[in-house]
């Protein structure tokens, strides 16, 4: 009849106190189990956050550069120059393709796409006409309704991969569509133009010297807009057309020139390292890199502020739990001197006795955790949304307000929308922070660590009065 | 095997009012010793001290020369001694089988397993195996004051003490455990030494020891 068969007769004896400690333990550790689980989920869902969301650099034009340039060219014809189609503009300054390519040979470069635009008019269809067409100048006729946005691919374009736009027919612009006529257009420009994929539709562009070229377009795929958005009041998203880079730049006759590029970084923590050496490749007074990590930083440090709460739930419940339940061992510890002080004469030694108390707990706990394993993936569902809702409530009204937040500068020419909005921001960040509660089997260990901590911690409280007395007065004091 | 107290004296506050000064006893193995006194004269507490229960203020109780303290007082418990206590102090979760296996347990007794020889030894003082499967708490007084005993009976220590051991038994019963007590020392070679107010009870010892007014006096049985 060792220590070990004697705890088992003892818990089975004492069945009702047995099942009221072994729900005490189960209720604590079922809080502790959620907030690992649920802190485990955060850090893992922070860790994702930055291959997910990721940062991008833009590579664009210097518009204070070009500004400066403007205003100085305006200073320096009169004034009567300055008017009407005689004033000067704003250049729209670019790169080589080249010098693009080379800078995506640098590290931490997952993938990159090249925009650009260019404002052509429907010829032998009509362009889709919006209510506030009333508003605006040159874009108040079919002239310049069509918005050619020009791109790497699409899906590698914003507008793509937030969500906001969807290929439904065919496909989008691939690689492979470089120099070609390919073209993506809207369902609604295909519906009231009866146009399908394999369609023909001709566009002209009138440049600054009033010439005008006419080029013909593949449609390849259509693409729906499910959002009501638009950034731009004068035109209609739905006018976008999308083809490869290589068209805008024929139709502009910019050749091997890119106005924009995108870059997304593999690893968002490197993102000013790269920026400081593509710096080197570009001309910094013409052409600007800038960097936007806010939609990963923003996830990231959404996920690790849950994180941090839950960690605050593990410590608060473990120290709560320790010491609720050392105080209920402490209790009936002392009910138990005399059983001690019985043992102890009979020649047991005090740490067998110990080790007997000690071994009932670590049962009790046993099955808490069982207990508290089976029912915490519910649990943790539950307050892990609970959580993340408030996290992302939170986020969504510190970015009212606050227009074109996240939004990627430089990318004013990257066609029909300006990058990200606020509603795609916060659905995007949305979309990246469901937490996926899991029970691990490391997070199992983490509970036992946690409930073994317990029990070490409610015995030794609870021994130093068997410890300290005599037997005898243990037999006489009861 | 010799059991001797050497000037023992005991206090528990003041020196000044001792309850006993400079006690010298021998107790000799094969002899059942009654140590006979008034309530609250002090049997009790030197009962404890012999057990290992506790330690005197002063002196010093021996086996065979060697100090108890230095034998260790858990492994003199073990070992060397088993008490029968007059409150029984059995384990109440458990039944009269599993105290007494409990205690062969401790003791690292070989037969600590061995079902047959508990039952034996339950059934010496009158505990049948129905009985002896039971919870302690559903036996009467007096049945739990004969598990106690034979608590002490099993594990086979060489010094067997006893507190008031017949104190909840009828007077047949008594008797029985008295007999056991003389067979343990006489065939079995133990010092047995009972703690008892019932002169009829002491009379049936080999040696009557009496405490009193704070001092040990042998006299014959």
């Amino acid at each position: 009849m060792n220590f070990i068969k004697r705890a088992g007769i003892t818990l089975w004896a004492k069945k009702g106190r047995t099942l009221l400690l072994i729900v005490t333990a189960a209720v604590i550790l079922l809080f502790v189990m959620t907030g690992l689980i649920i802190q485990n989920a955060a850090l893992q869902a922070a860790k994702t956050a930055t291959n997910s969301v990721g940062s991008t650099v833009t590579l664009s034009t210097n518009r204070e550069a070009a500004f400066k340039a403007m205003q100085s060219e305006m200073s320096s014809v009169s004034s009567s120059s300055n008017s009407g189609s005689n004033r000067p503009k704003m250049t729209e300054y670019t790169t080589s393709l080249s010098a693009v390519e080379k800078i995506a040979q640098l590290s931490n470069v997952a993938s990159y796409n090249i925009t650009n635009t260019a404002q052509v008019a429907a010829s032998g269809f009509s362009a889709i006409t919006s209510d506030n067409s009333g508003q605006g100048g040159q874009f108040n006729n079919d002239n310049a309704a069509i918005s050619l946005s020009g791109v790497s691919t699409t899906a590698g374009n914003s507008d793509f991969t937030s969500g906001s736009n969807k290929i439904k027919n065919g496909r989008g612009i691939e690689t492979s569509d470089k120099n070609s006529n390919n073209a993506v257009i809207s369902q609604e420009l295909a519906k009231s133009n009866n146009l399908k994929v394999g369609s023909t539709v001709t566009v002209k562009y009138t440049n600054d010297s009033d010439d005008t070229s006419t080029y013909k377009l593949k449609v390849v795929g259509i693409y729906a807009d499910t959002t009501s958005d638009s950034a731009d009041s004068f035109r209609d998203p739905a006018n976008t057309i999308y083809t490869n880079y290589t068209m805008v730049n024929t139709v502009k006759n910019t050749p091997d020139q890119v106005s924009n590029v995108s870059f997304t970084m593999a690893d968002s923590s490197k993102t000013q390292a790269f920026v400081k050496a593509a710096t080197k490749d570009i001309n910094t007074k013409q052409m600007q890199l800038t960097s936007d990590s806010t939609a990963y930083e923003q996830t990231a440090k959404q996920m690790q502020t849950v994180a941090s709460y839950a960690n605050k739930i593990v410590w608060v419940v473990t120290v709560a739990g320790a010491l609720i339940l050392g105080l209920i061992i402490i209790l009936m510890t002392r009910e138990r001197r005399h059983e001690s002080g019985i043992l102890v004469a009979l020649g047991e030694s005090k740490i067998k006795i110990l080790g007997q108390y000690f071994v009932e707990l670590i049962v009790i706990l046993a099955i808490g955790l069982g207990i508290a394993t089976a029912s915490g993936q519910a649990m943790s569902g539950v307050v892990g949304k609970q959580l993340v809702n408030q996290s992302i409530s939170a986020a969504q009204n510190n970015q009212t307000g606050t227009n074109g937040a996240g939004a990627v500068p430089g990318n004013m020419q990257a066609g029909g929308r300006q990058g990200f909005n606020n509603h795609q921001i916060s659905g995007s960040l949305a979309n990246k922070q469901s937490l996926q509660t899991v029970i691990t089997p490391g997070t199992i260990l983490e509970l036992g660590g946690v409930a073994l901590l317990i029990a070490v911690l409610s015995v030794a409280g609870a021994s130093s009065t068997i410890l300290r007395l005599q037997p005898k007065k243990i037999l006489q004091d009861d | 095997m010799t059991l001797t107290v050497k000037n023992l004296s005991h206090w528990y506050t003041n020196p000044d009012e001792a309850l006993y000064r400079d006690v010298n006893l021998t107790f000799e193995d094969g002899k059942f010793y009654a140590i006979v006194g008034e309530s609250g004269s002090g049997k009790t507490t030197l009962l404890s001290f012999l057990a290992g229960l506790d330690l005197p203020a002063t002196g010093e109780i021996a086996v065979n020369g060697k100090a108890i303290e230095q034998i260790g007082l858990t492994a003199y418990r073990r070992h060397e001694v088993s008490t029968i206590f007059q409150a029984y102090n059995l384990l109440t979760t458990m039944s009269a089988y599993q105290n007494l296996a409990t205690a062969l347990a401790i003791t690292q007794s070989s037969r600590a397993k061995d079902k047959a020889y508990i039952f034996d030894v339950l059934a010496q003082v009158g505990i049948d195996e129905q009985k002896a499967v039971k919870s302690v708490q559903k036996l009467s007084g007096g049945e739990q004051q004969r598990v106690a005993i034979a608590r002490s009976l099993a594990v086979d220590a060489p010094i067997v003490l006893a507190d008031e051991a017949t104190g909840n038994l009828d007077h047949d019963n008594s008797l029985k455990i008295i007999e056991l007590f003389q067979n343990l020392a006489h065939q079995h070679g133990k010092t047995v030494i009972l703690i008892t107010h019932d002169q009829a009870l002491a009379l049936k010892a080999d040696k009557k020891i009496l405490l009193e007014k704070q001092r040990f006096t042998q006299v014959k049985a």
